[in-house]
């Protein structure tokens, strides 16, 4: 089932874009990276939100749990104040989890294609669509700069680049305000602690599997980091300038929306009955003034 | 009741995306394993099938020596068949990285000399020699060695000192043993390529470009070489000048390559075709149909072709067959099943035909050339 609906369309899909793209296979690769990136992408940017958000809750929800330990009940309440719901933040996760199929097939695929002995050749004859040509795609050119896409990168140049962009893009996924308060004890807040971590134990990790990989393998997740730092930064800034609009509607809705709401009706009701005392065209003249402020406000 | 369980749940999705990427990780180290190499000095049998190289004497019907080099990475494979001339045994394996900080792969050359005195005695070992897996086994021609890379070299080297004597870089990976004939080198690559190249200097003669990738070993004759491509077509080219004579037509691609007996060209497509052409006009003699994939070269024995087969890679539990077909029409002798398919050629000692296969039942299985019944079978003890 893996195979049928995984890894062979991945495989058939990265072999499709090779013949399109000139019999390139870093474009082939490049190309297909996008696209999966780009498939994923709503989930993507939902995980992601969803981190930000429960990650710069943190601090609320400790003080909620400190606070609210012996209460359950009381806690509960707490949270439903500030929206925070446990269940929600165990789905914040799922995208990650559905995303995780995808990126093992992804790489799988790419080995496969690129597997350089008889018997892996064999075995992806038997993964290729009828309608593909593999005696014309055959044979699938390994060489690209001075790496064979086959073999690892035997100047470290590809492990540096995993290592860096994954940095970046982890850095890039770490909220603003953990980055500033990350001098700050990290016991405090232990998601903030597994994130600090993450940050460097991701890129670390996959730097050190970039020294044994397939060069073109520590390519795709080279170029899907660079998506991912793109994403990342894209999230940041729409997530500022949330920050910014809520900051800013916040302000003057103190100050005039509680009088304006609340002088409507009286105002309405004056006018009315001024419009009554007056003369036929003051009466047919009077048009009662549109209640827009509460409801929509409420909506906004 | 669920901050009870909250601290349980991070750590274990955090430990479920790690263990995910370990899991694909291990997987990128699957891909660098092949079909046993299986050659013969008409007296021993030697077997790459791995994490070791095997000598087995058909004779006392057990195994002579088994060779790992002893500071090799555990990691380290052999799967070209050996090369054997005169006692002198040429090996190359498939690398092994040097470590996780030194990404390059080490691919060794090791000359050994088999003594019949037990474990065969070093000549000379080189790591410098080539940069990627070999997978053609290599070929010795007097005092030289010829040997193909998979990063698309053909090296000649000294086979007394291993030193390097000239290289030719062709446009891919080089999966065939060369054929030799006056001098004169012919190497197939995966480039679709074939290449005639001086065998003292490395020189081109020429070079003639066909229409499927050449996985397999080009055989010549007096005045022609026979090459099987992806191409569907088995190709006659003249020796001199490398202009296609003829084609014969299969049905599907022609894996390893033919084998030439009495004038006569014969050979085999993956989907279970067996032809038997002319070798000089490439007309059709017979041709026979197994319906089992083949991916090895017939053997011509006297009066017999041998063909090896596999199984439907996609079987659930697939097997293989040696099957017998009388010389003259193609008409099937007799057909045994092995417990694995068959993917490397058989090699002929005395009154065994012996195939070599991927099976935890066994490595190697005799059956009579003359009846097909099973002479013995050799498998490996297993590693404490």
């Amino acid at each position: 089932m893996w195979d049928t609906f995984i890894l062979n369309p991945m495989i058939n899909a990265l072999l499709m874009l090779y013949d399109f793209l000139g019999n390139n296979f870093v474009l082939a690769i490049a190309v297909f990276t996008i696209l999966i990136r780009l498939l994923t992408l709503p989930l993507n940017l939902r995980q992601q939100r969803s981190s930000i958000k429960m990650q710069e809750m943190q601090p609320q929800i400790q003080a909620i749990q400190k606070k609210y330990k012996d209460n359950p009940q009381k806690m509960q309440e707490e949270f439903q104040k500030i929206g925070y719901n446990p269940a929600e933040s165990l789905a914040g996760c799922l995208p990650l989890l559905i995303q995780m199929p995808i990126l093992i097939g992804l790489y799988r695929a790419i080995i496969i294609v690129l597997g350089s002995t008889p018997q892996s050749l064999f075995e992806l004859t038997a993964r290729v669509y009828d309608y593909i040509n593999l005696t014309d795609l055959l044979p699938i050119s390994n060489k690209f700069l001075w790496l064979n896409l086959a073999q690892p990168d035997p100047l470290f140049v590809l492990p540096v680049l995993v290592f860096g962009t994954m940095f970046l893009q982890q850095k890039l996924m770490t909220p603003a305000t953990q980055q500033q308060n990350k001098n700050k004890k990290q016991d405090d807040n232990p998601m903030a602690g597994m994130t600090q971590s993450m940050q460097w134990t991701m890129p670390i990790m996959f730097g050190f599997f970039s020294l044994q990989f397939q060069a073109g393998l520590s390519i795709y997740f080279v170029l899907s980091n660079i998506i991912g730092i793109g994403q990342g930064y894209y999230m940041r800034r729409s997530m500022a300038q949330l920050k910014e609009e809520q900051a800013v509607k916040k302000k003057p809705a103190v100050i005039t929306s509680e009088p304006e709401v609340k002088a409507e009706p009286k105002q309405d009701k004056a006018d009315l009955e001024a419009a009554m005392k007056g003369t036929p065209e003051e009466r047919k003249q009077y048009q009662p003034r549109k209640r827009t402020s509460k409801r929509k406000k409420r909506k906004r | 009741m669920y901050a009870a369980k909250r601290p349980l749940r991070r750590p274990a999705i955090f430990l479920l995306i790690i263990a995910s990427y370990l899991l694909a990780a291990c997987g990128a180290r699957t891909a660098n394993t092949n079909w046993p190499g299986l050659s013969t000095d008409g007296q021993k049998v030697y077997v790459a099938y791995g994490p070791k190289v095997l000598a087995y004497d058909v004779a006392a019907q057990k195994a002579a020596w088994s060779f790992f080099p002893a500071d090799a990475a555990p990691t380290l494979q052999f799967f070209a068949a050996p090369s054997v001339q005169d006692g002198r045994i040429i090996l190359g394996d498939f690398g092994a990285s040097g470590g996780m900080l030194s990404p390059g792969v080490v691919v060794t050359l090791y000359a050994l000399n088999d003594t019949d005195q037990g474990t065969p005695e070093s000549l000379w070992t080189n790591s410098e020699l080539v940069s990627d897996r070999i997978v053609a086994p290599p070929l010795q021609i007097g005092d030289q060695l010829f040997v193909g890379t998979a990063n698309n070299f053909l090296i000649a080297v000294d086979a007394t000192s291993g030193v390097k004597q000239w290289e030719f870089e062709a446009g891919h990976s080089i999966w065939g043993q060369p054929a030799y004939k006056e001098g004169v080198l012919y190497v197939s690559s995966l480039d679709k390529s074939i290449y005639a190249l001086d065998a003292a200097t490395g020189q081109k003669r020429w070079q003639t470009e066909l229409g499927g990738a050449l996985a397999s070993s080009p055989v010549v004759n007096t005045n022609l070489v026979y090459v099987a491509s992806f191409d569907n077509k088995l190709h006659a080219l003249d020796m001199q000048t490398g202009e296609e004579k003829w084609v014969a037509e299969a049905q599907d691609w022609i894996w390893d390559a033919p084998a030439f007996a009495g004038g006569i060209v014969y050979f085999a497509d993956i989907k279970g075709n067996i032809f038997a052409v002319d070798g000089e006009s490439g007309e059709q003699i017979w041709s026979q149909q197994l319906k089992l994939p083949v991916q090895t070269s017939p053997v011509v024995v006297d009066e017999t072709v041998y063909i090896a087969s596999g199984d439907d890679i996609k079987a659930e539990n697939p097997q293989g067959a040696l099957t017998a077909l009388d010389i003259a029409d193609g008409k099937q002798k007799w057909q045994q099943t092995a417990p694995a398919p068959l993917y490397t050629t058989p090699v002929v000692v005395g009154n065994d035909i012996i195939v070599a296969l991927q099976s935890e039942s066994a490595l190697l299985i005799a059956f009579d050339a003359e009846t097909g019944s099973q002479n013995w079978i050799y498998t490996p003890p297993q590693e404490q």
